[in-house]
């Protein structure tokens, strides 16, 4: 169990799902459900390294195992002292100096149309040292947008290049993955004292919404030692599977988030509207006050009332009206209807990225991969208990209200960005290096 | 389909601060209560990788709303499943009191229709509508956790809504088991053509009907890039309306994403197309035509195409029949890994000797379905518009409206001068 010390010692076999082939009822003739028996081996301690988990899929990159070795005795997770780890993507500068690597737009592959973007570039990345030098090269059509969004010239029609990262190692594209999961749960570390101080004791758990409940359950109460890094390349060493499966990720952790906060967020900016508006009434309109309330008009409609004033009067105007035709989650019963109550949003944070992580894993790979394994053995590889993993697995489905579909648009602009987000950590690093010298 | 992206984003405003790069101290303290603060300063993924402050790349717009819910099981005895709304605003269009309305409070159940592997399928009734619907229930297994195959067919099916597709109108879930609900189909086309056949042979204008309807439902799911992937007439259903849908996505993925290596171990043998067979794991939609050539030809006489006992003997019963290709008629063909030098050569059969009753129209669409080269092998689309379906009565009605309407525009644009808009309809 995650923080909880010693590692499940059970002697399971973890058999390796070849194809989700079943038998037809009619033929007798038909190949059997498993392509391959379940290996009997002993665990990793015993020495037995000649894991034979034969895969019908290898990933294309030349770096992924071709066989899954044995998943090790669960790693240990000490309880970590509150202190998550520092947000560090590993840009690697070193290697950047290679400028050996050059661009090379490609074309659409299999014949699959270009995005409706105005940009028809497209570039195939190689691998991260490819990125790192287009990040520090000035003529690249990454720094010269960047260069150009600085100085607020940018054309906005222009989106710039799209990114294909299909070749990338699986290992490269978990790194990026990583990079950024490490950002996001350094900058919402800092507010989780405040976001779980209202956290119901687990007895009272029974006023809670379906939805609550699943959220809580990613939830530890210490944060383990391992890092994200190691932790997903140590699933992709012992599960391994293609890079869809670590980028689809960041989109089922966005959507979780928009269904489970959207609610809440609107509650809140419109009880914090309607206390404004109190106060503007009660006292005489002050400079300070007009800045955060003169975009609002009175006479409008409630529906439009509750559009967030977005901070200050810096909104994003265009955004907004799209609310009204789609309401979000409603917001839930009981003591989660004050708005103030922070407790059940749904943040990713260093207390649940683990298990969400080897839960999204688990569910992404039985959907994208024709290869995936049984849950006992990502309970292993991610050491928690099979039980508990299969209750994380059915929660993240709920949360996801049981849609694995990734768009192919959705997908690429997902590993555009984020190759543009490692990029922009290499040139921030080397800048930094540069000005330092 | 869910490709389609009809919305402006609507993400960013969450986290209003960070998204628009304000430092949280540039936004008067006092007047913001310290929640909305804390929130503003949280992040996610889009929240970086699309922030607009080094991007003008729309954040990804919202999932489109889907036509199946999702419930919990409030209580359950051996005949009847109470259900509650989970009222995932997220996806349905209204708030959940209005959906609670929408949704039944409890299943009768009926009686079994049959057993899978991983599923058992009941007969059930809506007891607020009384419905008929199909109830499939799926086993949680602990070692193996959800099932591959549900995990698939919810995810897909809850895109895909069309009339030749078995509609899923909700899921139910309990901790140990999923019970997906599927609208009522009378019956799958195996028992149909044992029941309503000639020695399991259907009379040609049903063929064609069924053809039709097969290959919409094949075209709508290539269209919204999944491959089907078992398509057997086990898997065909048939309701009351005669209408033809495809039903059990257990096997089906979604396509389109470059390099991806297919598992080969799909399809039932009998209507595994030979790329398949020849060991290809880049194959793409044309494995579903080629079991469509298959089905549509079984119709005709009631008993398999192909019916193989092993991978060489069923390469070997369609080389006996389609012929036996070479590097000359299939370039390429030594390289699949599954390719033997030595395989028998058979000369090119004329399918009527088997297939007596087909008629020549017919036997031309047979023929571009069952070419033994993937690329070669008709798209389901173009299929649709093949001249033997031209005496189709539906097709003819279509057909019709369709002329009625752009003879409607054209007189509308002569008499008033109106200039039709491009793309109106």
């Amino acid at each position: 169990m995650f923080g909880g010390g010693g590692h499940q010692q059970t002697q399971e076999s973890p058999a390796v799902h070849h194809t989700p082939v079943r038998p037809s009822p009619q033929t007798s003739a038909n190949p059997p459900v498993r392509a391959a028996p379940a290996i009997d081996v002993a665990m990793a301690d015993s020495g037995a390294a000649s894991a034979s988990a034969e895969r019908t899929a290898d990933g294309d990159d030349g770096s992924a195992p071709h066989q899954a070795p044995q998943p090790p005795p669960s790693p240990r997770f000490e309880p970590q002292q509150q202190t998550p780890a520092a947000a560090n993507p590993r840009p690697g500068p070193a290697s950047a100096a290679s400028s050996s690597a050059h661009l090379s737009p490609a074309h659409s592959p299999r014949g699959q149309p270009d995005p409706p973007a105005s940009s028809p570039r497209r570039i195939k990345v190689k691998n991260l040292s490819h990125i790192q030098s287009f990040a520090i090269d000035e003529s690249s059509p990454f720094s010269q947008s960047r260069s150009l969004s600085r100085r607020h010239q940018r054309d906005p029609g222009d989106v710039g290049p799209q990114y294909e990262i299909s070749e990338m190692p699986v290992g490269d594209i978990i790194e990026m993955v990583a990079g950024l999961l490490t950002k996001i749960t350094t900058t919402n570390d800092r507010q989780h004292e405040h976001l779980h101080r209202q956290i119901p004791p687990p007895e009272g758990a029974s006023g809670l919404s379906q939805q609550t409940t699943s959220v809580l359950a990613f939830h530890g109460k210490n944060v383990p030692s391992i890092s994200i890094l190691s932790y997903l390349s140590r699933i992709h060493k012992y599960c391994p599977t293609t890079y869809e499966v670590f980028l689809s990720l960041l989109v089922y952790f966005d959507r979780m988030t928009e269904k489970v906060n959207a609610g809440p967020m609107l509650s809140l900016r419109q009880a914090n509207q309607q206390s404004l508006e109190r106060a503007t009434a009660e006292s005489d309109v002050t400079s300070s006050s007009t800045t955060l309330v003169d975009a609002q008009d009175p006479g409008r409609p409630s529906i439009q009332a509750a559009t967030p004033p977005p901070s200050g009067s810096l909104g994003k105007p265009a955004e907004t009206p799209v609310r009204q035709s789609q309401p979000p989650s409603p917001p839930q019963q009981d003591l989660e209807s004050d708005p103030y109550n922070l407790s059940h949003f749904f943040v990713v944070d260093s207390f649940n990225i683990h298990r969400l992580v080897i839960a999204g894993v688990t569910c992404a790979s039985k959907f994208f991969s024709d290869v995936f394994y049984t849950n006992s053995r990502y309970a292993k590889v991610g050491g928690l208990p099979l039980v508990e993993l299969n209750h994380l697995e059915l929660q993240f489905l709920l949360l996801n209200d049981f849609r694995l579909a990734v768009p192919l648009e959705e997908m690429e602009a997902y590993g555009t960005m984020l190759v543009e987000f490692y990029a922009r950590e290499v040139a921030e690093q080397h800048e930094r290096q540069s000005a330092r010298a | 389909m869910w490709t389609a992206r009809l919305e402006l984003p609507t993400r960013k405003f969450i986290y209003g601060h960070r998204a628009i790069g304000i430092p949280p101290d540039a936004v008067p303290a006092h007047s913001t209560p310290p929640q909305l603060r804390i929130a503003n300063e949280l992040t996610s993924a889009s929240a970086i990788l699309f922030d607009p402050l080094h991007t003008n790349r729309p954040p990804p717009s919202k999932l489109r709303p889907t036509h199946a819910g999702t419930l919990s099981i409030a209580n359950r005895t051996d005949s009847s499943i109470s259900v509650r709304n989970l009222g995932g605003g997220h996806t349905a269009p209204f708030p959940p009191t209005m959906d609670n309305r929408r949704h039944p409070s409890s299943f009768q159940q009926l009686e079994k229709l049959g057993e899978g592997t991983y599923a058992t399928v009941f007969k059930g009734r809506n007891r607020q509508t009384g419905e008929l619907v199909a109830l499939k229930e799926i086993h949680l297994d602990s070692e193996e956790g959800t099932p591959s195959t549900a995990i698939r067919e919810i995810s897909l099916m809850k895109e895909l809504k069309h009339e030749n597709i078995v509609l899923l109108h909700d899921v139910i879930h309990t901790e140990n088991k999923l019970m997906l609900v599927f609208e009522y189909m009378d019956k799958d086309l195996k028992k149909y053509m044992d029941v309503r056949g000639d020695r399991g042979a259907l009379d040609p204008p049903t063929i064609k009907s069924f053809m039709y309807h097969l290959l919409r439902g094949i075209a709508f799911c290539h269209e919204n890039r999944v491959l089907h992937r078992d398509l057997k007439p086990q898997n065909l259903l048939i309701n009351t309306r005669g209408v033809l849908k495809l039903a059990d996505f257990g096997l089906a993925r979604a396509f389109g994403i470059p390099v991806n290596t297919f598992s080969n171990e799909v399809v039932t043998l009998w209507y595994r197309a030979p790329d398949v067979l020849l060991g290809s794991r880049t194959y793409s939609t044309s494995i579903d035509i080629w079991s469509a050539g298959c089905i549509m030809a079984e119709m005709y006489t009631g008993r398999p195409l192909f019916p193989g006992t092993t991978n060489e003997d069923q390469l070997q019963k369609i080389f006996r029949l389609m012929g036996t290709p070479s590097e000359r008629s299939w370039p390429g063909i030594s390289q699949f890994p599954e390719y033997k030098a030595n395989f028998p050569v058979y000369a090119t059969q004329d399918l009527r000797l088997i297939l007596p009753q087909i008629d020549q129209v017919g036997l031309s669409l047979l023929n571009s379905m069952l070419q033994l080269r993937p690329e070669m092998r008709i798209s389901a689309a173009t299929a649709l518009n093949h001249p033997w379906f031209n005496d189709l009565p539906q097709r003819q009605q279509q057909h019709a409206q369709a002329m009625a309407a752009a003879q409607a525009q054209a007189q509308q644009a002569q008499m008033g001068g109106y200039q039709v808009p491009q793309g109106a309809y």
